[in-house]
């Protein structure tokens, strides 16, 4: 059993990488701030280094929060609940993208859960307030991606853009965008997982990324020697440049908050088995996030190199201050729900950070039937997936007993 | 799963504007030539042809524009506004279109000098008035990556003062033509003479076309 459930979660991690990467690094590739290998190479590592790092917060909140424990006390139980979770929620990922439809693994997650939760011990086994908070992240998490790209592309407008010199600002304040984003990974890094406290952490943080930016400042400084071309463009340039940053920011984020889908049940199979008993707070193994994190890897560097392929050859139109701007939004919200435990869909708070700039009026954004299909897969999905889990579950049950 | 891709156009609608303006000036610039061609009783079907064929590749950017913002969620500049502009840069290439063909339909033989000297320089006048309109259509663009840039949106109406200032030139160019064509009344052939003024009324139109377009920009920037 517990082979099958790591072949399961491996399945499941090979699947979210193979699958959202497509969408964690859409922008960058489509801004041509990477090249499609670069993205694979970029998100294999940066997938598996997030999950590794910051991986285990979210996993004991979709373990914790959704189903009432001393409703499904039976450790047989929850065995079947999670490799019903993990088949089901591996299925409709697939399903969903043979469809092309954008649907999030962690709503997918969070409604497996909740299906076998409720066949197994009625609607009441389920943590409604728990999952009501999870819900509520998913409306925050697009709108605070929104929101922050918002304000981060009007910083841009503000002391670059609409400067007289637009060359001389980007020279100065540039390097001050990318230390601001090494800042927060590891002043994060450092108070969640090495257990720092604040004023140490945010001490340590800002000397590490002073000397990121001090370094970034004497490598602006180089591309911006020669120029003969329009300003904006060569602005946009620097930018170009200065998204491979926050590209790796979304990677490294995504991979932080998506391990969880695919380990989340496959550390309560092995809770289940080694001690034989469903106790309330799982201790993910390190060894366990290892797998997430390869799984997610291999995923992208198997399936995603395709995907990222097609991405590529198809530019499309997104000025990179624009594309900065929304990677460094999403990335920031995704990293902070996982840091706070929230499972938060990376796609979706993309999404939020599209529409933020959008209303900035910072581009052109097409296509309102697309935004249309993400609310419908997003009152989808959950349904779909509890029913699906449900359903293994009833027929995992009636086959083995329990 | 690449749907997030799928928000964003594959090509600018701003930038396909370009290219569509761009297209009427690359049919414009023709006129010279062919008038040329024309007054030494030489053959124009070759450019009409090239003009035909920029007429289809305008019309396939313009399907292609209107789909987009068909689709757009979020745009730069308010959606009529910009495709009054893009109708009027069509007009433009179909004007052109016209005045070939009619170009094709008439020899007019032993023109007096003058009157070639006169529609030479008028072409000229309205060859600059289309690109001084492909420049302001450009500078939208700017603005958009500008941010909407204080400092652009200063730059492209002191242009667009300085265009306007210009804007009576074709006009009196063409009263001028006129003025020179019925002083023939005598010596030349009556359909001919109106045939000729019919041409320069039509150039003179171009020209008005692309003043009128330079205006729409002054009114979108400032709005």
């Amino acid at each position: 059993m517990l082979i099958i459930g790591i072949v399961l979660g491996f399945a499941m991690a090979f699947a979210i990488g193979a699958n959202d990467v497509a969408n964690s690094m859409a922008t960058a590739v489509g801004a041509k701030a990477i090249t499609p290998k670069q993205a694979v190479l970029i998100a294999a590592v940066l997938e598996f280094l997030g999950a590794l790092l910051f991986g285990s917060h979210v996993t004991s909140t979709i373990m914790k929060g959704i189903v009432k424990w001393d409703a499904v006390n039976n450790p047989q139980i929850l065995l079947y609940g999670a490799i019903a979770t993990l088949i089901a929620t591996t299925v409709w990922v697939l399903v969903a993208t043979i469809w092309s439809m954008p649907i999030s693994t962690t709503h997918s997650v969070v409604g497996g859960m909740m299906g076998f939760g409720i066949v197994a011990a009625g609607w009441s086994a389920v943590n409604w307030i728990s999952m009501l908070q999870i819900a509520a992240t998913w409306i925050i998490s697009p709108f605070l991606g929104g929101l922050l790209s918002y304000i981060v592309f009007k910083i841009i407008t503000k002391t670059i853009l609409h400067s007289d010199t637009p060359l001389k600002s980007t020279q100065k304040y540039g390097p001050v965008f990318v230390a601001a984003t090494f800042m927060i990974i590891i002043s994060l890094f450092l108070i969640k997982t090495l257990n720092m406290n604040l004023i140490t952490s945010l001490l340590i943080s800002f000397l590490l990324s002073a000397g990121v930016g001090f370094v970034s400042s004497i490598w602006i400084g180089r591309k911006l020697r020669n120029y003969e071309e329009d300003e904006y463009d060569k602005v946009e340039k620097v930018f170009r440049k200065m998204q491979v940053v926050t590209s790796c920011y979304v990677s490294f984020s995504h991979g932080a908050n998506d391990v969880a889908n695919a380990i989340g049940p496959v550390a309560l199979i092995i809770a289940v088995i080694t001690t034989g008993v469903a106790s309330q707070s799982i201790e993910v193994p390190t060894w366990v996030l290892l797998l997430g994190g390869m799984g997610i890897a291999t995923g992208v560097a198997v399936l995603g190199k395709r995907v990222m392929k097609t991405i590529g050859e198809d530019i499309t139109e997104l000025n990179n201050t624009r594309g900065f701007s929304i990677d460094f939004g999403a990335a920031t919200t995704v990293l902070i729900a996982s840091v706070m435990g929230f499972p938060v869909s990376t796609t979706h708070t993309v999404v939020g950070s599209v529409t933020g700039i959008g209303m900035a009026r910072g581009l052109e954004m097409v296509n309102i039937g697309i935004l249309k299909n993400i609310v419908y897969s997003w009152l989808l999905t959950v349904p779909v997936a509890a029913g699906f889990s449900a359903l293994i579950f009833t027929i995992l049950k009636s086959v083995f007993g329990g | 799963m690449k749907f997030i891709e799928k928000l964003f156009p594959k090509e600018s609608p701003m930038k396909l504007m370009k290219k569509h303006a761009s297209i009427a000036l690359e049919s414009v610039s023709y006129l010279e030539n062919a008038f040329q061609l024309y007054f030494e009783g030489k053959n124009i079907s070759q450019i009409s042809e090239k003009v035909d064929k920029l007429e289809q590749d305008a019309d396939d950017l313009k399907v292609e524009i209107r789909k987009s913002y068909s689709t757009l969620k979020f745009v730069y500049f308010d959606k009529v506004d910009t495709l009054f502009v893009l109708h009027e840069q069509d007009n433009i290439i179909d004007a052109v279109d016209d005045v070939l063909k009619m170009l094709m339909m008439n020899d007019v033989e032993d023109l007096d000098k003058s009157v070639i000297e006169n529609f030479i320089s008028l072409i000229r006048i309205v060859n600059e008035s289309v690109k001084i309109m492909v420049k302001t259509v450009d500078n939208l663009l700017k603005i958009a990556e500008s941010s909407f840039s204080e400092i652009e949106i200063s730059k492209e109406l002191k242009e667009i003062f300085e265009v306007e200032k210009e804007e009576s030139k074709s006009d009196m160019m063409n009263v001028a033509l006129g003025k020179k064509l019925y002083s023939l009344k005598y010596d030349m052939n009556a359909v001919d003479l109106f045939f000729l003024q019919k041409i320069a009324l039509k150039l003179g139109k171009i020209a008005d076309k692309a003043e009128r377009i330079v205006e729409k920009v002054r009114l979108i920037i400032k709005a």
